[in-house]
């Protein structure tokens, strides 16, 4: 999307609960992932790996989206906490570029910190390119200070997407599973109010969609074990009798 | 493989021990003495394995490859990443996202999508979903909703009652609901998945031009799910059969990656 198309767009494009249509935007290949290596230590390699939204590459910016813009904090900090401050020395998330930073000590560090450790110097330590990378990927804005939701506009409702996915995405069948999945979730142990809201929400995404799941729901809702058929298995049975 | 000498067993220092199997006593029948150090780092060790799961997305497997550029998307960004030729090695990791780390990998969720590039300009990490949406649209309701998704204070139970307690008083869940009630909630194995930017996020040229984009990435093969329009026969308990699947295949797998929406 060209940067000034995100001022007039009929809904907000940095709103994550929205996808951008591809009639309006196609996508563009770029290029192909091939995973062809298991590890052969899941704890080293899997579980200690640490992904985070907020490693951003020259070229590559966040947007005003809220939910990324808080997601840049939240990921390096559970890293600190889930693995160790110096989570960025392991294999499996450090660069395989030079890093020249000004982090030092801390647990378990063990790679070698070496004088100067401050800057700016005058003793041939590490200096930002400035020239080279100083403009941050951004955009201007202003405003009071607030904590609302984001400006309204035209198409920003909650419900019109969805509404357009259930009726010209989805085919017959897939429609017919989709009330089936939400039926049988419905019937695992939700509260009357709770389904009375669930039925309006589903009508407010599609009338037919909301009426079928209602209608779902109040068929089985009094047997006792409405999803027997779905996930009947000699253990859920056997539960069952006992119960 | 009989004839293969093994190596002599040594304490984490190095130091080869005595025996794999039996402690440090006073007479055979005697008690275990303190000096016993190796036995020491054996229990203090084992005590130390686990370390804390990762909140959300505790469960999933990964594997290592790579990401060739194919076309020419310079116009749009200057990341030395997406450069046309550009091979850079990386590692994929995919997860669901209610579940703790033993849980099974059948539950209706979200996965997710992460993928960390080692560039020549240091790590990239794309760490997306395989829908390209979300429940909530402001980080102050995270945490709220990943609880109303886990388990209950009292009886540590999983509860749909809480689930639809918070979907039908955030209607901006609504799209991502659908998306997870429906095919995609179960995706077949993590081969079978596509992968979302999600957000937007922006990319800029080496003139400077900033554009708005979102990244897709598609399983050569068309991605599949569970359908369920026959009763399906979930075991009440499976354990991790998608992992074992990504691991006997993804040798051969081949997922073309970061189709981004742009113009
Ligand atoms: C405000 C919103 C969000 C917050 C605060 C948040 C926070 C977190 C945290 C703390 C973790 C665990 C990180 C770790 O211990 O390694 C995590 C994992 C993850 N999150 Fe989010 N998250 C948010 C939204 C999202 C969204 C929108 C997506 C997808 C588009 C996403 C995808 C993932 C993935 C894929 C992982 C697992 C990464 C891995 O495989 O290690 N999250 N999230």
């Amino acid at each position: 999307m060209p940067f000034d198309d995100a001022k007039t767009y009929r809904f907000n494009p940095f709103d994550l609960t929205k996808v951008w249509p591809h009639g309006d935007y196609p996508l563009i290949e770029v290029g192909r992932m091939t995973l062809d290596r298991n590890p052969t230590d899941h704890h080293t390699e899997i579980e200690q790996a640490a992904f985070e939204p907020n490693n951003l590459v020259p070229g590559i910016g966040p947007s005003p989206d809220r939910m990324l813009l808080g997601r840049l904090f939240a990921y390096a900090d559970a890293h600190r906490y889930r693995i160790g401050a110096n989570y960025k020395q392991l294999p499996v998330n450090a660069s395989t570029s030079p890093v020249h930073s000004y982090s030092k000590d801390g647990a378990m560090r063990y790679t070698k910190v070496s004088d100067p450790v401050y800057a700016p110097n005058s003793k041939g330590g590490p200096r930002a390119d400035t020239e080279r990378y100083g403009s941050p990927a951004g955009w201007h804005t202003d405003g009071e200070i607030t904590r609302t939701a984001y400006t309204q506009r035209a198409d920003d409702d909650d419900w019109g997407q969805p509404g357009t996915m259930v009726r010209e995405v989805l085919d017959d069948e897939a429609r017919e599973r989709l009330v089936q999945n939400i039926v049988g979730h419905l019937l695992n142990a939700v509260s009357e109010p709770v389904l009375r809201r669930a039925f309006e929400y589903w009508r407010n995404v599609d009338k037919d969609l909301g009426d079928a799941i209602e209608s779902g729901v109040r068929a089985k809702q009094d047997e006792k074990d409405p999803k027997a058929e779905q996930q009947s298995n000699p253990a859920r049975t056997s539960m069952q009798r006992k119960a | 493989m009989t004839d293969v000498q093994p190596q002599p067993t040594t304490t984490d220092s190095g130091i080869p021990v005595e025996s794999d199997e039996h402690s440090l006593t006073i007479g055979a029948d005697g008690p275990i003495v303190l000096q016993d150090h190796y036995l020491i780092e054996q229990m203090a060790q084992f005590n130390r394995e686990r370390i804390p799961e990762r909140q959300p997305h505790a469960k999933g497997s990964g594997a290592f490859g790579r990401f060739k550029v194919t076309a020419d998307v310079s116009r749009y960004t200057k990341a030395a990443v997406f450069q046309p030729g550009t091979d850079t090695e990386l590692v994929a990791r995919f997860s669901t996202v209610a579940g703790e780390r033993g849980s099974p990998d059948t539950w209706r969720d979200p996965r997710g999508f992460a993928v960390k590039f080692y560039t020549t300009e240091g790590v990239y990490d794309m760490v997306g979903n395989n829908t390209p949406v979300f429940f909530v649209k402001d980080p102050m309701k995270f945490q709220h909703f990943i609880r109303s998704q886990k388990r209950r204070a009292d009886n540590n139970l999983r509860d749909h009652d809480m689930q639809w307690d918070f979907w039908t008083l955030s209607p901006e869940s609504a799209h991502q609901v659908t998306w997870l009630m429906g095919d995609r909630g179960i995706p077949r194995t993590w081969r079978h998945m596509n992968g979302y930017s999600s957000h937007t996020y922006m990319w800029v040229n080496a003139s400077g031009e900033r554009f708005w984009v979102n990244t897709t990435s598609r399983p050569t093969r068309a991605s599949s799910s569970s359908p369920r329009t026959k009763p399906t026969r979930w075991p009440l308990w499976t354990p991790t059969t998608t992992p074992g699947t990504c691991s006997r295949r993804s040798t051969a797998a081949t997922i073309p990656v970061g189709r981004c929406t742009s113009r």
